[in-house]
């Protein structure tokens, strides 16, 4: 029998946690870690469950891979262990999202590639300085940042109209943000924002300053410098 | 629920401090404004050596308020304090930064501009 | 009086009451929603009024959603309505205090945990006194934090983003604003 059994006077969390840490590095064999195939820039978000149900007709299991990894790891012992860290803590169950990770890489490529796409039509009518940022372990909200810099108003016009089209052309989507030409243009589609400043602007709001944590993805296409400031 | 004569604090670094609420914008006799909303409001006080000045009149848009935001989901969402973050005419915050959390109500009303300047987005 | 024709009062068939088969149809209606969301019982169990070990008020929780973002805060009141029950997590963020209804059913909401059981058991149900700022428990951030690195400890995994995912300082640590 593995585990000793749970008082019942209720401990402050850590103390107790730490305690059951320790008898289950005893108890339990090391747990083999899931790996999500790695894709050269990204890192695969995966959460692990906690145990294994006992109900096998659960609907959810088919679709959860136990953290038991493998079938020789379940045994009664753990199935005891989890049941008291269950009555504890009650429900610690996470389980990963809808999408298993290799479906979320595969919606982070997705957009990716729209957010290339996008980046090159914008290179086409010369914006400058495009840089493309993923920032989706850095905020919830969106997946990549796109910023570019377009000297004038007309341009930022017609850079904005070519993503539009393209846009819905190609994928299917319509970007929300703004129609007017700005000195700060941003269309917003979801999962990919692009921003295109005047050069004062950028300078302004420094985005890329703000969001520094973020890493900037390679464009296959050959990007023009900054503007000379004197 | 702004009205005007309401007291707001400023959430970016734009060089106001504290607001007050003289229009909001929509409707006429509009009577309250809630996160997202455009008002008319007159600079309070100011931190010296900023662009803008005490008694200014300036545009804002509220990103937080006391009174609760109801989500569809069910979910509701409540700030200790009101704030707004200074506008110009084209949509532009004043400011380069925004300061606390923002509601994410702002993006579909089309001011991802300032969400994408917000440190965090509940 | 004159002779007046009797007048045949129609007397209409009663309507049969259904009062029999089903004597609470919300009470039904509620246990199918419920089941329905619910399936496992799991999260009606953390907070059942019948769980001595159950999630209350004076707890720390940490919401989880589907989109991965997590919530944590201090538990000002759970409003338990079967299908509809909800919480009320309080936490300061970015230095301003926010309070977050979550319901608890909801099928956006992927997981809650409880962080830290309440040191003491408070003496009243719905602490809305913890919004007053002598009263206020400020950021539960490292509370939280603590709790996932155990947790991730005895997992095994990576440690899950607890909500200070933009701590950690979109624009590195180095710069300040």
């Amino acid at each position: 029998m593995a585990v000793a059994t749970a008082t019942a006077v209720s401990l402050p969390g850590s103390a107790t946690l730490t305690q059951l840490s320790g008898e289950l590095s005893r108890a339990a064999p090391n747990f083999p870690r899931l790996r999500v195939p790695r894709a050269h820039f990204l890192q695969g978000k995966y959460l692990r469950r906690m145990a294994t149900f006992r109900s096998s007709n659960s609907e959810q299991t088919h679709h959860m891979i136990p953290f038991a990894y493998g079938k020789e790891n379940v045994n009664e012992d753990t199935d005891d262990m989890f049941d008291e860290l269950f009555n504890k803590y009650g429900k610690v169950v996470f389980r990963r999202n809808d999408k298993r990770p290799s479906a979320e890489v595969d919606d982070d490529a997705e957009s990716l590639s729209f957010a290339v796409a996008m980046a090159q039509v914008a290179s086409e009518v010369k914006a400058a300085d495009i840089k493309v940022l993923f920032v989706k372990p850095l905020v919830y909200w969106t997946r990549f940042f796109i910023i570019a810099t377009a000297f004038s108003r007309p341009q930022i016009d017609a850079i904005g109209s070519r993503i539009r089209d393209l846009a819905e052309k190609k994928y299917g989507k319509v970007p929300s943000g703004d129609s007017k030409p700005n000195s700060w243009t941003l269309l917003d589609f979801g999962d990919v924002v692009i921003h295109i400043f005047l050069p004062q602007q950028r300078e302004f709001y420094n985005l890329e300053e703000f969001y520094a944590n973020a890493t900037a993805i390679e464009l296959p296409f050959e990007n023009q410098p900054p503007p000379f400031r004197p | 629920m702004i009205q005007p004569q309401s007291h707001l604090n400023v959430a970016d670094n734009s060089g106001a401090r504290e607001l007050m609420c003289i229009r909001i914008i929509g409707a006429s006799n509009r009577r309250y404004a809630h996160i997202g909303d455009i008002i008319v409001a007159v600079i309070k006080e100011a931190l010296p050596n900023t662009p803008l000045e005490r008694s200014e009149v300036i545009r804002a848009v509220i990103v937080r308020t006391c009174k609760e935001l109801k989500r569809d989901n069910g979910m509701i969402i409540r700030y200790d304090d009101n704030a707004a973050v200074v506008i110009d005419q084209e949509g532009n915050p004043k400011g380069t930064r925004v300061f606390g959390a923002i509601a994410r109500e702002l993006r579909q009303l089309n001011f991802t501009k300032i969400v994408s300047l917000a440190p965090e987005v509940l | 009086m004159a002779d007046q024709e009797k007048r045949e009062i129609t007397v209409h068939p009663q309507i049969p009451s259904s009062f029999s088969k089903c004597p609470e149809p919300l009470k039904v209606i509620d246990t199918a929603e419920q089941y329905k969301l619910d399936p496992t019982g799991a999260r009606s169990r953390l907070f059942s009024r019948a769980n001595p070990e159950r999630a209350g008020a004076g707890d720390i929780l940490l919401v989880t959603f589907r989109t991965g973002e997590p919530f944590s805060g201090v538990c000002l009141s759970v409003r338990h309505r079967g299908p509809s029950t909800s919480i009320l997590l309080r936490n300061t963020v970015t230095r301003v205090g926010t309070e977050m209804l979550v319901k608890v059913f909801s099928p956006l909401v992927q997981s809650i945990e409880v962080a830290q059981r309440a040191v003491k058991r408070p003496r009243r149900a719905r602490l809305f006194y913890l919004r007053k700022p002598e009263k206020d428990m400020g950021s539960v951030q490292k509370i939280v934090d603590g709790y996932v690195r155990q947790r991730a400890s005895l997992v095994g995994g990576k440690t899950q983003s607890t909500g200070g995912k933009q701590t950690q300082g979109k624009r590195g640590k180095a710069s300040k604003r």
